[in-house]
């Protein structure tokens, strides 16, 4: 997508250039096609394709439920810190242990104002909105540690509202009992 | 709508308003598809089958999808012999990026998940 | 007063000065002329603009690196949400404002705008609500809740302070002033245009601003009404945002960002319409897809109402809903690069472009605007869009494109129509080197941004860690927000000296072929000493001739008659001349109705509501004080308007543009009820903490009473009208439409009034709201019906002379439609909430 925006930026200009220092090269396209080719067909091939692929790219993404559901952590934010929930009982806070090479679904809400909920180096970000609660679907392909933010401002605590996840191999996440309700594979 | 009103003398202020016509109705369609969309999910719409493999949320979107269609169809079919008048020249080209912006605009209700 | 000597320019000149101008000294308090009160507006908000980029310096300084913050994060709270506020509604609106005020009459060859006392008042509240925000600032009381003030973190809970109040009633009370310079733009274009001039021929600009005003008068209720409810909760506890008692957060954002993303293209596409204007000049060419590009404006309109959740699509909407406004949000960028090409296009129509300062600074918008449209395609697409909000990456997109397609246009069109507004031209080229600081600081300042976004770094953090590994980064984005400020305050300097000490310039010195260079520079405040009448295009005109004819009088109303301030109203479609529009002449009276609307809304800012409904009563009073002295008492026959026409004063037509200004009036108070509406179900429908403890329980009868009443004032406002234009007595019908409204309200207020604890639950509130809303149309009825009265008894009155009642009948119908939806929404309301089981089941 980068590549593809740089090459556009840098044809637009070369065209612009073009149309102000040897005008008669573009003139002689033809305006009506100048604008129906530049504004209209070619952008409208590249928006499609696109379109489609980020389409296809969000439908992977999204938390939809399946036969077997992945493990559920509840998450609650609030000014200025998270709270994990684990299925077997157990909470934690600022800090989450998640098994490595499987999705987790984070089930997010919020005590008080709208937090942003955001692992960077694991996806995206979806919001924690009080009264309601939204799922994100994570997963981590490598163990280590990594570090999560606020991402919607929150208050004057906004920037001091970090957390840390740390994905451990699936034996080690599933010998703890207070963690998975259930022992998995 | 005769064709005598439209291409004759009477090109009033009203005729301003054809201008903005096609995108209205994409408009409609946008207000139409989005409350609908909430309210099945409200109801679990998309859960209910009912012909093989569509569901009601599917299908009731698809309904007022290819209604708005129609609609912005016929307005094009209407304004296409008047094309001779500058404000029904751009009312014309302006329904027509209206229905190509609806179509765009509205494929995924076919494709996307409904309700996740 | 003989009309038929022969017209003698100097007398001419001198005549219409005498009637036209604003005199120095205080009595400049009471311009309203368009040229004057352009220049205000454009000046104010540079200066607003000086502010807004002052507190970005002290932004930059806070996050220069991990080590430089050196204000609280209160503090820093309130600087990154005032620079949001004031950039936004303080700075851009205003500018494009003040830009469209100075040049509409002058390039559609009229004489000034529909309501000058509008445009006055518009300023006033401009510059009062700002100054509010400002001292507020200055005070240490400034908002704080970031510009797109989300709740609940701005609510009373988590915001108790004055300070988010501050920016719900300062900034509604600014856009009072966008409202009214909305309806003042449309109705002048659509009929305050030189003879001739056919919808088809109307210069581009125009085009760009009739459909920017259209979007204003559509894109800004939904905040209007926001802004409205959020301080309700705030003052009386109505939990319209409080997920605890059925009100929803979301319910703030969908009504915020359905304002908030069509502005973006408000601010953008006057900016074009200056673009559209400045490259035929250049180019030597005339304008090149017209129609294309009036289509694609349309569309632009349109499509930009269909993307406000592209600002939420982390907020948990389904993705299918996403995709709507992900694909809307790509389709945008077509018509927009339509536009591009026909500039394009043009440029390589005519021989060489000519090269000047103009063209620099258009060439920096292409450059920054298509790489900001190119990120904004990218945060268009959903799965992008997860990584990249609420980061730096979203704040370096929305500077490239609000800066480049808006603030590079700007200078642009500054250094383009300079010589207009001073009558020099510049010899000093301090412009190119402040345009490379501008242009080199800013893309230094964003440029990186975008990858400081893409490390993870969120927005609105006062501080971040060393280990973050963004120092680097942020700092070069720092040192360029200090050499782009550089370059402003050199573009400034460079202002000063050339109205300091430019040369004259000659007539139309960029060889322009549109009807603001066929006046004298700087131009004088009648504009056109006589009218045009356009056989063509506009911009096909040419500005040298057509100018010395105007100037010799030569064309439509070459004379001063009464002392009357006159332009001619055309049809809006075909430009036939129908009327002679007689506008009021410079006044206190806007300042008078400023001053006490401020005072209104301070009131309301300290909670003295009891006072500020007497205040309130005066504000209303000193607006229709506006009306005593217009119009007539006697009938009038028709008037010379030079050439051999004959035309009526526009008080005997039948729809002059005081009766479209109350249709428009309806239009954006309609949009205003619809969002409202929107509020309740979706409150219903997706707010948590639903079915309410209590459900309102409205008597069918009482409703069944209410509505007759709203009927009959309608009825008897229809009757007036019919009795007036048969010759007869108004008074019983008059009388009659303001005791029914009378009756209206206070059946509205009492229904209100037996709403169980509006303050429990939102479906409540609601449908208090609801039924208020009903009233105040009511009440407002009833002061439209005495206004009748007064009237009538002032003899101002007559079957040609039914203007005055033929406005207040439309506000008749209007308030009687509101007021039955609102009795239907009541029903519908308390009906679904006791069935509200069936959706959360």
């Amino acid at each position: 997508m980068l590549i593809g925006a740089a090459v556009i930026f840098l044809a637009v200009l070369a065209i612009s250039a073009l149309a102000i220092l040897r005008p008669a090269v573009v003139a002689s396209f033809g305006a009506r096609r100048t604008i129906l080719w530049g504004g209209l067909i070619v952008p409208t091939v590249i928006l499609t394709i696109l379109v489609i692929a980020a389409f296809a790219l969000g439908e992977r993404l999204l938390a939809t439920p399946r036969e077997e559901m992945p493990l559920r952590i509840d998450v609650t934010a609030r000014q200025w810190n998270w709270e994990f929930r684990y299925p077997g009982g157990e909470s934690t806070a600022n800090k989450v242990r998640i098994p490595v090479g499987e999705d987790v679904d984070f089930a997010l809400t919020s005590e008080d104002v709208i937090h942003g909920f955001w692992i960077p180096r694991l996806g995206g970000k979806l919001d924690a909105i009080p009264g309601h609660t939204n799922v994100i679907r994570l997963r981590a392909d490598r163990p280590g540690t990594y570090g999560g933010v606020c991402a919607e401002y929150c208050g004057t605590g906004h920037a001091v509202m970090p957390f840390t996840v740390e994905a451990v191999s699936r034996e080690e996440f599933y010998s703890v009992p207070a963690q998975s309700a259930e022992l998995r594979p | 709508m005769t064709s005598q009103t439209l291409s004759g003398k009477k090109i009033g202020g009203g005729t301003l308003l054809l201008l903005a016509a096609g995108f209205t109705i994409w408009a409609a369609a946008f207000v139409a598809l989005y409350a609908m969309q909430s309210v099945g999910c409200a109801y679990g719409w998309q859960e209910l089958e009912i012909l093989s493999g569509v569901t009601l949320q599917r299908l009731q979107m698809s309904a007022i999808l290819t209604i708005h269609l129609g609609a912005i169809a016929l307005l094009v079919r209407l304004l296409h012999n008047h094309r001779d008048q500058f404000l029904l020249r751009a009312a014309y080209w302006a329904a027509l990026a209206a229905l190509g912006a609806s179509i765009f605009n509205f494929a995924p209700i076919f494709v996307l998940s409904p309700c996740t | 007063m003989s009309l038929d000597r022969k017209p003698d320019p100097i007398r001419l000149h001198k005549e219409l000065t005498a009637i036209w101008e604003t005199p120095p000294g205080w009595a400049r308090l009471s311009a309203v002329n368009h040229t004057t009160l352009g220049k205000r507006f454009i000046i104010t908000a540079f200066v607003f603009f000086a502010i807004g980029g002052l507190l970005a310096m002290l932004i930059r300084v806070q996050i220069a690196t991990s080590s430089t913050a050196f204000v609280s994060p209160e503090l820093y709270g309130q600087f990154f949400t005032m620079h949001g506020t004031v950039m936004m509604f303080l700075f851009a609106i205003p500018m494009f404002e003040g830009f469209a005020m100075y040049l509409l009459p002058k390039i559609l060859g009229a004489r000034d705008l529909a309501f000058p006392r509008l445009s006055a008042y518009g300023f006033w509240c401009y510059l009062f609500g700002g100054s509010i925000l400002i001292v507020a600032l200055l005070l240490g009381a400034a908002p704080d809740s970031g510009w797109f003030m989300y709740t609940p973190l701005s609510s009373s809970t988590y915001s108790p302070g004055i300070n988010n109040d501050i920016w719900l009633l300062g900034i509604t009370f600014v856009e009072i002033s966008a409202l009214s310079a909305a309806i003042e733009i449309i109705v002048s274009i659509l009929r305050l245009r030189a003879p001739g001039m056919s919808l088809e021929r109307m210069p581009i600009m125009a085009w760009y601003l009739l459909i920017t005003a259209m979007m204003m008068l559509f894109g800004f209720p939904p905040l209007i009404l926001g802004s409205i409810l959020l301080e309700l909760e705030r003052a009386f506890d109505l939990p319209f945002f409080d997920p605890t008692r059925g009100g929803d957060s979301l319910l703030w954002q969908h009504l915020f960002w359905l304002f908030g993303h069509p502005e973006v293209y408000i601010i953008f596409l006057p900016a074009a319409g200056a673009i559209s204007m400045m490259i035929p000049t250049f180019a030597r060419h005339e304008l090149v897809g017209y129609t294309a590009i009036v289509v694609a404006v349309v569309a632009v309109a349109f499509l930009s109402f269909g993307l406000w959740v592209h600002h939420m699509f982390t907020v948990g909407i389904p993705h299918l809903a996403l995709a709507f406004f992900s694909a809307a949000s790509g389709l945008v960028a077509i018509p927009t690069g339509v536009q591009i090409f026909a500039w394009i296009a043009t440029l390589a129509q005519g021989r060489r472009p000519r090269w000047d300062v103009p063209m620099l600074y258009l060439g920096g918008f292409l450059f920054i605007f298509v790489l900001g449209g190119l990120t904004g395609v990218m945060v268009a697409m959903v799965p992008f869009n997860w990584q990249a909000h609420d980061t730096h990456f979203v704040v370096a997109h929305l500077h490239y494109v609000l800066v480049g397609g808006f603030v590079f246009p700007m200078m642009a069109a500054t250094y383009y129509w300079l010589p207009h507004f001073t009558g020099r031209v510049s010899d000093h080229k301090i412009s190119i080197p402040a345009f490379w600081l501008i242009f080199g600081g800013f893309n230094l300042t964003f440029f990186l941004m975008h990858l400081t976004g893409l490390r993870g770094m969120p927005r609105r953090i006062d501080a971040y860690p060393a280990e973050a590994g963004w120092d680097w980064l942020n700092l070069i984005s720092s040192i360029g927000g200090f050499v782009m400020a550089a370059g402003f305050a050199l573009f400034v300097v460079d202002l000063v000296l050339q109205v300091r000490f430019g040369t004259a310039a000659p007539r139309n010195p960029w060889g322009a072929r549109t009807a603001e260079w066929a006046m004298p520079t700087p131009p004088p405040a009648y504009a056109f000493a006589s009218l045009p009448q356009v056989q063509d295009r506009a911009d096909r005109l040419d500005p040298n001739s057509l100018g010395t004819d105007l100037a010799a009088g030569k064309g439509y109303l070459p004379f001063a008659r009464n002392g009357w301030m006159e332009t001619l109203g055309v049809d809006m479609a075909t430009g036939k001349p129908g009327e002679v529009i007689v506008l009021p002449n410079r006044t206190y009276k806007p300042l008078i109705s400023g001053v006490l609307t401020c005072a209104f809304v301070l009131c309301l800012l300290f909670k003295f509501y009891w006072a500020s409904l007497l205040v309130l009563a005066l504000v209303v009073g000193s607006l229709l004080g506006w009306a005593s002295g217009m119009g007539s008492r006697r009938d009038c026959a028709l008037l010379e308007a030079g050439r051999g026409l004959v035309l009526p004063p526009h008080w005997q037509t039948e729809r002059p543009p005081s009766w479209w200004a109350m249709v428009l009036v309806c239009a954006a108070d309609a949009t205003l009820f619809a969002s409202l509406l929107f509020g309740g179900l979706f409150l219903w429908l997706v707010a948590p903490a639903w079915p309410p403890p209590l459900v309102a329980q409205p008597s069918l009868t009482i409703a069944l009473f209410a509505a007759m009443m709203v009927i009959g004032a309608s009825l008897s406002g229809r009757l007036a009208v019919s009795a007036l234009r048969q010759k007869r007595s108004a008074i019983v019908m008059l009388r009659l439409a303001g005791v029914a409204q009378a009756a209206g309200f206070a059946t509205f207020l009492l229904m209100a009034l037996q709403v169980p604890d509006p303050t429990a639950h939102a479906h409540l509130a609601v449908i208090f709201v609801v039924l208020i809303y009903a009233a105040i149309h009511a009440g407002i009825g009833v002061i439209l019906a005495l206004h009748g009265l007064w009237r009538w008894h002032g003899g101002y009155l007559s079957a040609l002379r039914s203007l005055d009642l033929r406005i207040a009948q439309l506000w008749h119908y209007y308030a009687a439609v509101t007021a039955i939806i609102s009795l239907l929404a009541t029903f519908l309301f308390a009906f679904l909430a006791s069935h509200a089981e069936g959706p959360r089941s």
